[in-house]
């Protein structure tokens, strides 16, 4: 963040793009001088002369060369992004809001719980776990996407995190194709067959407020409960500091108390999102 | 009894003209019909004891700024941030409902451990003249704990006492502007008349707080014409849009501009609306100032200045939404 004012963004280089799904892009940049996170937190990337937006920061802290977002076409600033070629600058503010409760997530086992671009944010932690593995107990991601052309990150899911020491990785989607022999059907009942243990256990969520929705319940019914369930949260965000008034949620402002919430905090928040 | 300044009412334009030097004087004055504030070249212009139909945050917080401007070119990416002049600025006649508010936004803008060097830059050369109020139609600060006569705010307070203002001193700043007049001291009382009050209340506070899915918020939606003006009359109404503004392909400039829970788009995210209509935003908006308040500062966003109340095209009040918020459903029996 710049020292003096806050809404200046700082330059980053574009090092890298990978498309990982039709919609999806991944971008690595050169991390601005000064700029430390934790898994969770976001940037606000700018295209100048198009605007800004808020991402979530997809690589870990652990990584100190670079940072990566995975970006979904949605709207016009996110589509200059995809436009933007290897070389070229944009611009990052950040980094703003909470983070994943990394403190009260060492030597617990993780599960992780992702849909679709969800699996952005969680992949931070996914890989600062990876990165310090001693220091967590067992790691389940159970992750779906629409189609198997969906599905973000689709190596790391197959090759790389398998391969993680004491570390399962689930998949599915919605709907199958010829080439798809893995699991079809929608991520709540697959976490309910796959059944992870609540003992010692935190889960992360994250992915479509819908299917957010049903692996609350699902977990609940798994016998987890609402304060070591968490998830974050996506909402429209302008000026990141709590001054803009745009991410307010009752006594909550989404990008300086959030984004990442426990469900018990949630509970405390108006039924509106 | 207090130590007070006795100021005749004749002598004031004469003594704030002896400050135009050094600070650009700023008060209500007309604006065709609309009573604004703005700057003034004469402090015989400024009107005092007058309710203006917008609130003073334009001074600190334009409801359209640019905030940095940037270039392309062979080396790269050049950003140029715009900060304001930064002018002295007197402000004379700020009634206690707008002092509460400018502590309001001094919270929202200066505080979270980010300083907004925009607003920020604007407030800290400017000194403020409060004046005591009359209080009129559509006001209810007496709710929020403050009456026409509360100085808490300003730099130098003025009460009204027939033909000539009582004046204290609440900062370096203000006591300096006194010394320039040769006023007279007197021990007086300060006064403390309470205000118009009497709608908004703990209980109903609490009330609307548990009434979040009440169907009279749709009843509310259904008159709601989303036109955002209770916002941009609100002295805490501190919402803000940022976009881009291209100059052909080589730079542009980035600006911000005020914004409103009141407006669709306010919180439409590409393909998602949390709030998709006028119930959830009508709702949002009574939230935030009366139930949510400034919770950083524990500070209510409702001042009671009846702003909105006065210029709501739909006649939506907010003081009724809050004592309705306390009466029981009327029984209606079958038949009736």
């Amino acid at each position: 963040m710049h020292k003096d004012n806050p809404y200046l963004p700082s330059l980053a280089t574009i090092q890298g793009i990978e498309d990982l799904t039709s919609d999806v892009r991944l971008l690595r940049v050169t991390l601005p001088a000064g700029f430390s996170y934790l898994p969770g937190q976001c940037a606000l990337l700018s295209i100048l002369g198009v605007g800004e937006s808020t991402i979530s920061i997809t690589s870990p802290p652990t990584q100190p060369e670079y940072m990566e977002f995975a970006i979904k076409r949605v709207g016009k600033v996110t589509e200059a992004i995809h436009e933007a070629e290897v070389g070229e600058q944009i611009g990052v503010r950040g980094p703003m809001g909470n983070h994943f409760p990394v403190e009260m997530m060492r030597g617990k086992n993780l599960l992780f719980v992702g849909g679709g671009i969800g699996l952005a944010p969680l992949r931070s932690m996914i890989k600062y776990a990876f990165d310090r593995r001693s220091e967590f107990g067992h790691i389940d991601v159970i992750y779906g996407a629409r189609s198997p052309q969906d599905i973000c990150f689709f190596k790391e899911l197959t090759e790389s995190w398998p391969q993680q020491p004491d570390t399962a990785v689930y998949l599915t989607v919605d709907r199958g194709d010829e080439a798809w022999s893995g699991h079809t059907g929608f991520v709540p009942a697959f976490l309910e067959e796959i059944a992870p243990s609540p003992q010692d256990c935190l889960a992360v969520t994250c992915g479509p407020p819908i299917m957010i929705k049903f692996v609350l319940q699902s977990l609940e019914k798994l016998g987890f409960s609402r304060d070591m369930i968490y998830t974050t949260l996506e909402m429209k965000m302008k000026c990141g500091l709590g001054k803009c008034g745009r991410c307010n949620i009752g006594d909550k402002y989404v990008c300086v108390d959030g984004p990442v919430f426990s469900f018990a905090e949630l509970g405390e928040l108006p039924n509106e999102f | 009894m207090t130590e007070l300044w006795r100021i005749k009412k004749c002598d004031l334009p004469a003594w704030l003209n002896i400050w135009r030097e050094e600070y650009e004087l700023w008060g209500a004055r007309p604006e065709g019909p609309v009573m604004r504030y703005g700057p003034v070249a004469d402090a015989t212009e400024l009107v005092l004891q007058v309710r203006t139909r917008d609130s003073a945050k334009n001074m600190f917080f334009p409801a359209t700024e640019t905030m940095f401007s940037f270039r392309h070119d062979e080396q790269g990416l050049e950003l140029n941030q715009q900060l304001p002049e930064l002018k002295a600025r007197l402000l004379v006649g700020l009634p206690s409902c707008d002092l509460q508010a400018l502590l309001v936004m001094d919270n929202v803008f200066g505080g979270g451990g980010h300083a907004d060097p925009y607003y920020s830059g604007r407030r800290q050369y400017t000194v403020v003249v409060g004046v005591a109020c009359e209080p009129g139609e559509f006001f209810f600060c007496q709710d929020f704990g403050f009456g026409p006569d509360t100085p808490t705010g300003a730099d130098l307070f003025l009460w009204d006492d027939g033909s000539n203002w009582l004046a204290q001193a609440f900062s370096e700043a203000g006591a300096r502007l006194l010394q320039a007049g040769d006023w007279e001291k007197v021990q007086a009382t300060v006064p403390n008349r309470s205000g118009p009050g009497g709608w908004v209340s703990a209980d109903s506070v609490a009330r609307l707080r548990e009434r979040f899915d009440d169907p009279r918020w749709e009843r509310l939606g259904e008159r709601c014409l989303g036109c955002g003006a209770c916002a941009y009359v609100c002295p805490t109404c501190h919402c803000f849009d940022i976009d881009d503004m291209p100059h052909g392909l080589e730079g542009g400039e980035r600006y911000r501009r005020w914004d409103t829970c009141a407006f669709a788009g306010f919180t439409a995210a590409a393909g998602h609306n949390p709030r998709p209509d006028q119930t959830g935003r009508i709702r949002q908006r009574v939230m935030h100032k009366l139930v949510y308040g400034d919770f950083r500062s524990d500070r209510s966003l409702c001042v009671g200045c009846g702003r909105c109340v006065a210029a709501c095209p739909a006649g939506i009040d907010i003081r009724a939404i809050a004592r309705e918020a306390v009466r029981e459903k009327k029984e209606v029996k079958a038949g009736a």
